[in-house]
C-alpha cells in the first residue's frame, strides 16, 4: 500500500503526528505547511497519497485530517486525558494506543457500546487500571475481521 | 471497536444489528496488542507494515483465524 508515498510525505506524517501530540489538536493543511516550509499544494497532494497508502485518514472527501491512529482529529466516545490534556482515540483499542505510543499514564471514561453504562480504563506505570464495573469484566468486540478494516476504517 | 461492560452486551448489541459476533477481547489483551501494534508509529522512521508484520504482531499475542488474517 506504500508503494505511492515520496519520501517528503513521510516527513510530513511525521509532522502532522508531532503538531498532534503537542498541541491536541490535529493539524490543518497550513499548520503542515508552517511546520514544513512546503507549499499548501504539496502537503495536499503528500496528505492525499498518504491516506491512499493507509497511512492516515482524510476527512470523506476532503484533504483534512481525520485519524492519525491512534489519534483522532474530532471528538470522539473515547477521550484518552493524560498529562497536559485529553486526546480523543478512534475506538476503544486506540484509547490503548494511544498510551501506548506516549509512554505515560492514561484515563478514558467511555460506556457501555449496548446499555450506555459508564465504564472506564487506563493505563498507570505502564499497568492497566480500572475496567471493572461491579462485578462484570469489560470487554472490547472487533466487529469486522483485520482484512476488511479498510473497507470502511471508521467502523470496525 | 467498542468496549461493553459483559459478553451478554456484546451479543445483544451484535443482535440488534443482524451481526455476526465478532472478535472479543478483554482489557489486558487488548493493552497487550495496543503496546505492540502502536509500536514507533509516531516515529520519523515508520514506513508502514507488510500484511505480514501485521500478521506476525497479531499472532505473537496470541489472535490467530480466519478473523485475524491480513
Amino acid at each position: 500500500m506504500n508503494d505511492g508515498i515520496q519520501p517528503r510525505d513521510w516527513e510530513v506524517r511525521t509532522a502532522a503526528y508531532r503538531h498532534l501530540i503537542d498541541t491536541f489538536t490535529a493539524p490543518g493543511t497550513e499548520d503542515l505547511t508552517r511546520r514544513l516550509d512546503m507549499p499548501a499544494t504539496e502537503v495536499a497532494a503528500s496528505l492525499e497519497r498518504l491516506a491512499a497508502g493507509h497511512q492516515i485518514v482524510l476527512a470523506p472527501g476532503e484533504t483534512r485530517i481525520w485519524m492519525l491512529h491512534p489519534f483522532s482529529a474530532t471528538p470522539t466516545d473515547f477521550p484518552v486525558e493524560v498529562e497536559g490534556g485529553t486526546y480523543w482515540a478512534n475506538c476503544a483499542w486506540d484509547a490503548f494506543g494511544i498510551p501506548a505510543v506516549l509512554g505515560g499514564d492514561s484515563h478514558t471514561q467511555t460506556r457501555c457500546g449496548e446499555s450506555g453504562v459508564a465504564i472506564d480504563f487506563g493505563v498507570r506505570d505502564g499497568t492497566l487500571i480500572g475496567g471493572r464495573v461491579q462485578d462484570e469484566g469489560t470487554f472490547i468486540h472487533f466487529a469486522v475481521p483485520a482484512r476488511q478494516w479498510y473497507d470502511n476504517i471508521a467502523f470496525t | 471497536m467498542l468496549s461493553f461492560r459483559s459478553e451478554a452486551d456484546i451479543d445483544l448489541w451484535c443482535e440488534r444489528r443482524r451481526l455476526a459476533r465478532g472478535a472479543v477481547m478483554d482489557l489486558e489483551l487488548i493493552w497487550q496488542l495496543a503496546q505492540v501494534w502502536y509500536a514507533g508509529r509516531t516515529s520519523a522512521e515508520w514506513r508502514g507494515r507488510s500484511a505480514e508484520q501485521c500478521q506476525a504482531i497479531v499472532t505473537a499475542v496470541g489472535l490467530d483465524g480466519e478473523f485475524w488474517k491480513f
